[in-house]
């Protein structure tokens, strides 16, 4: 289908060339898009991998470069296997030859991550943490200020935003195209569920989000490379090359799709590579103990940012002058869901990004902020403030926090205990399951408690395997042939917690905990409490107030490991 | 954008989608019980937020579903579980949450 279109080429340090429709420049040069320059793609990773620092932007470029890329593969292949009077052919040729579907596919891919905001999924926890705040506190105007839960929601509204700027994409109308992707984003991350008919844009869906999909095939590679490991490289060609549209994929994968994605028998090898290269990333890279520690704290800063943000709203931003109040309404208004009408939306998009946060970071860090200001005017400011002060110092100094740390099967327990199947936790679970962590955020937000899971390979979402022989579709796990993924599927997630304290000096007799001590002094936390107006006393108080709570919570999370309690 | 989005005429309701209203679920949940006069059945609410589409609202609801913004909401004291039904504890909602949610109640109120 390229070759028929007017194209653009982009340099690109993993593919050297990124063809592209020209079309598609209309919604990358938009302001809407570019911002994503500015956000990086793994967060903090960076304070302790300093090569990570590439952006959303060229992620995005590759992704959609990989998904136009596949669909041709999966053409070829499809025809190859199943022959041209066949269902799932018939749908695969509709993607491709039809220019609207084929278009929206690479847009969908084009414009998956649009919603991410500053430090990419760290601003998705910090939501987290600011709703779990927002229940221990029992404040229903700080519950209610915010809506936003995750960055798939504000894609859909970006998303739908910038294609209708555009009277006509690929030759078709705004509003067919943001149908057709709307459709596609559905499938792929929404509650979108296919009827029993074909729909061919399932397939553009399936790329975005299975077990093998042109997201992971993307960032595996790049964040590799500008890591400096080679843990995520395998070969993506090969992996293209063996990907096909398998017909009655519920047979092997349980799933109630009329077609689905999957590779062909040659390609279980390459796969493999893939998935191990997966779970090494997650496990040395993207959940390193000292990432985590940075994101920890970088989650906490911006949640209670977007505290500091709703309370302020309330009062009209008192003390608040130029760029910071600039900032805090915008926290307000994008996270809040409404207004859509106002032009300050795309500005605000713009600047939840990665430059205003990292400068917000170094003005609060040095005292040079009026949120300060604003918060001696409210009466949680004094309960704000220390921790404002830590987290923005932690991170620009480059200190990190003492991090108490529990991993895999351990780990799993709790988490599962707290999120059971869904993706992240919800307050009343974590209520429920840590009750002091309740307590302890209602005392001081000094103290972190995070978790995080990754996949390493699910039985319910497999990767299909097609023989081309018999034309059966297998599940990797299944069919006999893959060691690799009859070992993997015995653990579908793997998982990380980590606590973090701005202390130094602190012994846990707890067995499975596991400490690795920062660089985050004690006494920077002293000076920091009475820079807060804290007295002397009152510091050294709240200090010893903090190591108590710790101990109190520890020992809960070992209760909940052990089922003889 | 602008906030009417329908042709005018008959009942049949055709949205532009290039005028999406794209609503969290949060915001959609309490914005359509204030627009139903704060007292709604949750099957109601469910099917509102399966049709709402038909109406070009977008409904995103990330990965809560509405179970989990009741119990939250109910925890917080702002919506009230009486046998099938939600309540909107008015008096219980902020000075700024109360403007958001009328904006809200206001893009809904052709969908209720």
């Amino acid at each position: 289908m390229l070759y028929k279109m007017d194209t653009k080429v982009v340099k690109d340090p993993v593919y050297t060339s990124i063809q592209l429709p020209s079309d598609f420049f209309k919604l990358i040069d938009d302001p809407l898009f570019q911002r994503l320059r500015y956000i990086k793609q793994t967060g903090l990773t960076h304070l302790v991998y300093p090569g990570l620092r590439h952006s959303r932007f060229e992620h995005s470029l590759g992704v959609a470069h990989l998904m136009l890329t596949a669909l041709e593969a999966i053409y070829r292949n499809t025809l190859h296997v199943y022959g041209e009077n066949s269902r799932a052919f018939k749908a695969v040729k509709s993607l491709v030859e039809d220019t609207t579907l084929w278009c929206a596919s690479g847009i969908a891919a084009l414009l998956h991550d649009i919603g991410h905001l500053a430090w990419s999924h760290v601003f998705e926890s910090a939501l987290t943490d600011y709703y779990v705040i927002a229940y221990a506190r029992s404040e229903p105007a700080i519950l209610l200020s915010l809506s936003l839960v995750s960055h798939e929601q504000l894609t859909l509204r970006l998303a739908l935003r910038l294609l209708a700027k555009h009277d006509r994409l690929c030759g078709v109308d705004s509003d067919t195209m943001i149908e057709r992707v709307k459709r596609i984003l559905d499938y792929a991350y929404g509650e979108g569920k296919p009827g029993a008919d074909i729909d061919p844009l399932l397939i553009p869906a399936r790329l975005l989000s299975g077990t093998v999909d042109v997201d992971r095939g993307d960032y595996l590679l790049r964040d590799s490379r500008s890591a400096g490991v080679s843990y995520g490289l395998y070969d993506v060609d090969r992996l293209i090359s063996v990907l096909v549209a398998v017909e009655e994929p519920g047979v092997a994968s349980k799933r109630d799709m009329p077609i689905d994605v999957g590779v062909v028998d040659k390609g279980v090898s390459v796969v493999e590579s893939m998935l191990l290269g997966r779970m090494y990333m997650y496990s040395e890279v993207y959940l390193h103990d000292v990432v985590l520690a940075y994101e920890a704290s970088a989650s906490r800063l911006l949640s209670m940012l977007m505290y500091t943000a709703s309370l302020l709203a309330e009062e009209g931003y008192p003390g608040v002058t130029g760029f910071e109040r600039k900032l805090l309404e915008c926290m307000t208004l994008l996270l809040s869901g409404v207004d859509e009408e106002r032009p300050e939306l795309d500005e605000c998009a713009r600047i939840l990004t990665d430059p205003a946060i990292e400068t917000m970071a170094e003005l609060l860090a040095f005292n040079y902020s009026s949120i300060y200001n604003g918060l001696l005017r409210i009466e949680q400011g004094k309960w704000i403030c220390p921790a404002l002060y830590t987290y923005s110092r932690i991170l620009t100094a480059r200190q990190h926090p003492t991090g108490i740390y529990l991993s895999g099967r351990l780990a799993n327990t709790v988490v599962t205990r707290i999120s059971g199947p869904r993706k992240g936790p919800r307050p009343q679970d974590v209520a429920k399951i840590l009750p002091t962590y309740i307590e302890v955020l209602h005392e001081s937000p000094l103290i972190t408690f995070g978790y995080t899971s990754y996949p390493i390979y699910s039985k319910n979402d497999p990767v299909l395997v097609l023989n081309r022989r018999t034309k059966r579709v297998y599940a990797l796990h299944e069919l006999g042939l893959s060691p690799t993924a009859e070992l993997l599927s015995n653990v579908s997630t793997w998982s990380k917690i980590v606590i973090t304290i701005p202390v130094d000096t602190i012994s846990t007799p707890h067995t499975s905990l596991r400490i690795r001590r920062g660089k985050f002094a004690e006494k920077e936390l002293m000076h920091n409490l009475q820079l807060c107006g804290y007295s002397l006393d009152e510091a050294s108080r709240e200090v010893a107030k903090i190591k108590e709570i710790l101990g109190e919570l520890l020992t809960e999370i070992e209760v909940t490991l052990n089922p003889l309690y | 954008m602008c906030l009417t989005r329908y042709t005018l005429g008959d009942d049949a309701v055709t949205p532009m989608l290039s005028q999406l209203h794209v609503v969290y679920l949060r915001d959609f949940l309490l914005g359509y019980l204030a627009a139903k006069g704060g007292l709604v059945s949750i099957e109601e609410l469910r099917e509102a937020i399966s049709k709402a589409e038909e109406y070009g609202i977008v409904v995103a609801a990330g990965h809560w579903s509405l179970e989990d913004e009741i119990e939250l909401l109910e925890h917080m004291g702002v919506v009230e579980r009486i046998d099938g039904s939600l309540r909107l504890v008015w008096e219980k909602l902020p000075r700024l949450a109360r403007k958001k949610i009328e904006k809200v109640s206001h893009v809904l109120t052709r969908l209720a």
